[in-house]
């Protein structure tokens, strides 16, 4: 065999890829060839070399979950069924009312890039979301991983809001460290992949009224009230432009729906327009339902 | 590298066995990644060529692969196949030629040391990933990927025919120049023999 035959099949040499007999052949010529024998070496150096330097490029964070194909299931809950996608890192997406399959995980595709697959949810999760609806507890992971970090910072801050009561988008801001950014978190609210669960029904506009909802502001009355939260107080409140409520008692002041709120006794009642309005009377933020948020 | 433990998976993912396509993405997930992104040269696209790759491999799989298909299916170099198809997509797609090298030596990031031996070693170390890394990313694509393919993602002739579509006769003399090629850009002195 000439050299140019032997240099081309030295690669497949290495790791004995040819025919029993080139293999043998190759040998021979190498025991006689010394170039071709360095050319070898070489090969082998670079291909070492190679491997080596290549092989420890790790995969991202979270790559994975993003390729991770999400399991949708249907459940049936106070507010009637909902659809829930779910993966390794928590709840991924919900969605209200009687869809088809199909429809669920075309909406995850256009919105993830990728379809869903059926697949039974977890008795414990399917009780975490029941009790979440029923009770307001957050004992469910959610899965935000793929979502701009001020989305998941703002979604974060509803997890926080209990059930029975609102906040305003100003607030969200602040509790986001974004005291100026009050339509983007109007805009994030809108985005939220997991409505229900994490609560973004529970934003209301500082002004009044119970404000926009994707899912139609007829849905979220509904499911405000039956949350127990008074809504035509809130709005009577809105109208008078007054925008927290205090006990003369403990000189401390309160979003209106925060549950020490509304254990006021009416004689020591007493309603401020502001911030400003009540620390200017001597009044403390309530460290419960925090007016100021806890950024500010 | 077991072969049938790979096809098994496919199976399974066919079949949509609890977990199977989890699994799939679990054993692949860095290999795919660090072919593509030293491929394209690019750690965001890279990102979603994987994610891309994932998809597509999952749907074919449970939804247009029939039982037969699946079971002579060779998923290793059918899911690099997918992953580079995407690639030259993409780099089509953008009119690119050639992305900057990755910014890999990062010698601002580098920390004064209190042991002077380790020093000289880790920046020996560090220069000649460095210096890899340039040569690599300054290969023509197609010795990029063939270099990628063979030496570190070690696939044999066979694979990487199935992978690329070049047949393994023609794939002899493109690996052979492509490391050529690599041994240049790296400056090594070479045996100036033949070819």
């Amino acid at each position: 065999m000439r050299c140019n035959s032997v240099l081309i099949r030295l690669d497949e040499f290495r790791t004995g890829e040819l025919e029993v007999d080139e293999q043998k052949t190759i040998k021979e010529h190498l025991g006689s060839c010394s170039s071709c024998d360095e050319s070898l070496e070489e090969i082998e150096t670079l291909s070492e070399a190679t491997r080596q330097y290549c092989q420890d490029t790790s995969a991202p964070l979270g790559l994975a979950s993003r390729c991770e194909i999400a399991k949708a299931d249907r459940i049936e809950t106070e507010l009637g069924p909902i659809w829930v996608a779910f993966g390794s890192g928590g709840i991924r997406m919900v969605a209200v009312g009687s869809r088809s399959f199909e429809t669920f995980s075309d909406s995850h595709l256009e919105r993830f890039g990728r379809p869903l697959e059926r697949g039974a949810i977890p008795e414990s999760l399917r009780q975490s979301v029941d009790e979440s609806i029923s009770r307001g507890t957050v004992d469910f992971a959610v899965d935000h991983s793929e979502l701009p970090s001020f989305d998941q910072a703002v979604l974060q801050a509803l997890l926080r809001i209990p059930r029975g009561e609102v906040r305003s988008y100003a607030w969200v801001a602040k509790e986001v460290g974004k005291p100026r950014a009050v339509r983007a978190v109007g805009n994030a609210c809108a985005r939220n992949p997991t409505p229900i669960v994490v609560p973004c029904h529970r934003v209301v506009p500082s002004s009044g009224g119970v404000g926009n909802y994707a899912l139609g502001s007829e849905l979220k009355r509904t499911i405000l009230e039956h949350e127990g939260v008074d809504l035509s107080e809130l709005d009577d409140l809105a109208r008078r432009r007054l925008r927290y409520v205090g006990s003369k008692r403990d000189l401390e002041y309160c979003f209106p729906t925060c549950a020490g709120a509304r254990t006021i006794e009416p004689q020591d009642r007493i309603y401020f327009r502001d911030d400003e309005d009540a620390l200017g009377r001597g009044f403390r933020p309530c460290n419960s339902c925090t007016p100021l948020a806890y950024t500010a | 590298m077991v072969v049938s433990d790979q096809d098994d998976l496919a199976l399974a993912v066919h079949r949509q066995e609890h977990g199977a396509f989890d699994r799939l993405v679990e054993r692949f997930e860095c290999a795919l990644f660090r072919y593509v992104q030293r491929l394209l040269q690019n750690d965001h696209d890279a990102q979603e060529v994987v994610q891309d790759a994932f998809v597509r491999a999952h749907r074919a799989l449970t939804a247009q692969y029939g039982n037969e298909k699946v079971r002579t299916l060779q998923l290793r170099p059918w899911l690099f196949r997918i992953a580079r198809n995407l690639s030259y997509n993409r780099r089509r797609g953008k009119g690119l030629k050639l992305e900057q090298p990755l910014d890999t030596a990062r010698e601002d990031q580098f920390q004064p040391h209190t042991r002077p031996v380790l020093i000289t070693r880790e920046l020996e170390e560090r220069e000649e990933k460095a210096q890899l890394d340039r040569a690599i990313a300054l290969l023509p694509t197609e010795s990029r990927d063939l270099i990628l393919l063979r030496f570190v993602e070690e696939m044999s002739y066979a694979e990487i025919s199935r992978t690329t579509g070049f047949n393994e006769a023609s794939l002899r003399g493109k690996v052979f120049r492509s490391l050529k090629l690599l041994r240049d850009a790296l400056g090594v002195k070479g045996v100036s023999h033949a070819v």
